[in-house]
């Protein structure tokens, strides 16, 4: 029996606004998502942000209901932050288009024990810009005990062509 | 050194189903102080361009200087990899980037200081057979016992758009590795669905 399974890949032939994952079944213990991607804006990189949403919102939460903690490092600088009451978990920064190069970011999030409706939905997100720029831990929180259903990503301008996002399911034994 | 060339069972008739997204693909246990791992893709499981993704698992140490383990693509061993670190050093957290001359998996120290600690790294190469340059994030633990160590997330990116076939391990100063150190390539398959 497989203990990860691939649920669904997405890769984008052309810019799009987000990368949604809808219907996602319950029958997993936890979910990880794998994200190669680039942000269509002319900056160096960009800000790249998840909201999770259950079977009742469409598709996602988009209220104020997100708090996140993360520390990363930006060339020599070390930094760390926390935002509450946010819209959105903040999970990183990735490569936008600029001078031709195919730099893209990458990310790698773990969302725990997704189908419990006793806890509050936990994630933490490993990044990097793909630059050699930026790299950053993101602790999240979905203040919310809704069994996730739905997860969205998407960029400040929207996310390139060539992006990949696969959401896996952990099973346990 | 294993390498798993069995035909894939995952794949029936030409069509990709579901089941294990991780392949173990190949694994290298040192029996004795080793100057570098080299992996290759060839066929069946282990040929590479059916994944997505690959990962490397690391359990090493270094013989004769502190280092750490470097993965280069495709021989490329120039100094054109740009990476960004962001680690403790047992006291501080520090911010690093430049460029180097592969991605890093992890650091490590020598035999004669950490004896029988090893280092552990995770490294996750993206979409190896796109057109895009090639990232690689790293988390990994580099515990020196009563010298402290370090401990951290490195990302690392090839600047390269050819597919990878070819992953080079080799100490950051040409050293060997030590014995008993571990090295696992896994790879990570996608899920093409229909909405």
């Amino acid at each position: 029996m497989a203990i990860i399974e691939a649920i669904a890949t997405t890769y984008l032939e052309a810019n799009d606004t987000a990368v949604i994952f809808d219907d996602i079944p319950s029958t997993y213990e936890h979910l990880q998502v794998s994200v190669s991607a680039v942000d269509t804006s002319s900056d160096v990189f960009e800000s790249v942000y998840m909201q999770l949403g259950d079977s009742g919102h469409s598709p996602v939460d988009t209220g104020a209901n997100y708090s996140r903690h993360y520390l990363y490092g930006y060339t020599s600088s070390e930094l760390a932050g926390v935002e509450v009451a946010q819209t959105n978990m903040w999970i990183g920064k990735i490569a936008a288009f600029q001078n031709g190069k195919p730099w893209y970011g990458t990310l790698d999030i773990d969302i725990v024990d997704y189908a419990n409706v006793n806890k509050f939905t936990t994630i933490n997100a490993l990044n990097f810009s793909g630059t050699g720029t930026y790299n950053r831990w993101t602790c999240g929180s979905w203040n919310d005990v809704s069994v996730v259903n739905a997860i969205k990503i998407y960029g400040n301008g929207s996310l390139g062509r060539g992006t990949t996002i696969t959401l896996y399911g952990l099973k346990s034994s | 050194m294993t390498v798993n060339t069995a035909t894939p069972d995952y794949v029936v008739d030409g069509v990709l189903t579901d089941g294990e997204a991780w392949v173990p693909l190949q694994t290298t246990i040192l029996t004795s102080d080793t100057v570098g791992v080299t992996w290759t893709s060839s066929t069946g499981a282990n040929d590479w361009s059916q994944y997505m993704d690959l990962v490397v698992i690391a359990y090493s140490q270094s013989t004769t200087t502190a280092n750490g383990v470097i993965m280069q693509f495709n021989n490329d061993a120039t100094s054109t990899y740009l990476f960004q670190d962001f680690y403790t050093n047992g006291s501080n957290g520090v911010a690093d980037s430049g460029t180097t001359k592969g991605c890093y998996v992890l650091w490590s120290d020598k035999y004669a200081t950490q004896n029988n600690t090893y280092a552990a790294g995770i490294a996750r190469i993206y979409d190896i057979n796109s057109g895009k340059y090639k990232s690689v994030m790293s988390k990994f633990s580099g515990v020196r016992g009563a010298a402290g160590g370090y401990g951290g997330i490195l990302g690392t990116v090839s600047q390269k758009p050819e597919a990878i076939t070819e992953i080079d391990l080799v100490d950051f100063s040409a050293n060997a590795f030590g014995d008993e150190s571990r090295y696992d390539l896994f790879g990570i398959l996608p899920r093409m669905v229909t909405a």
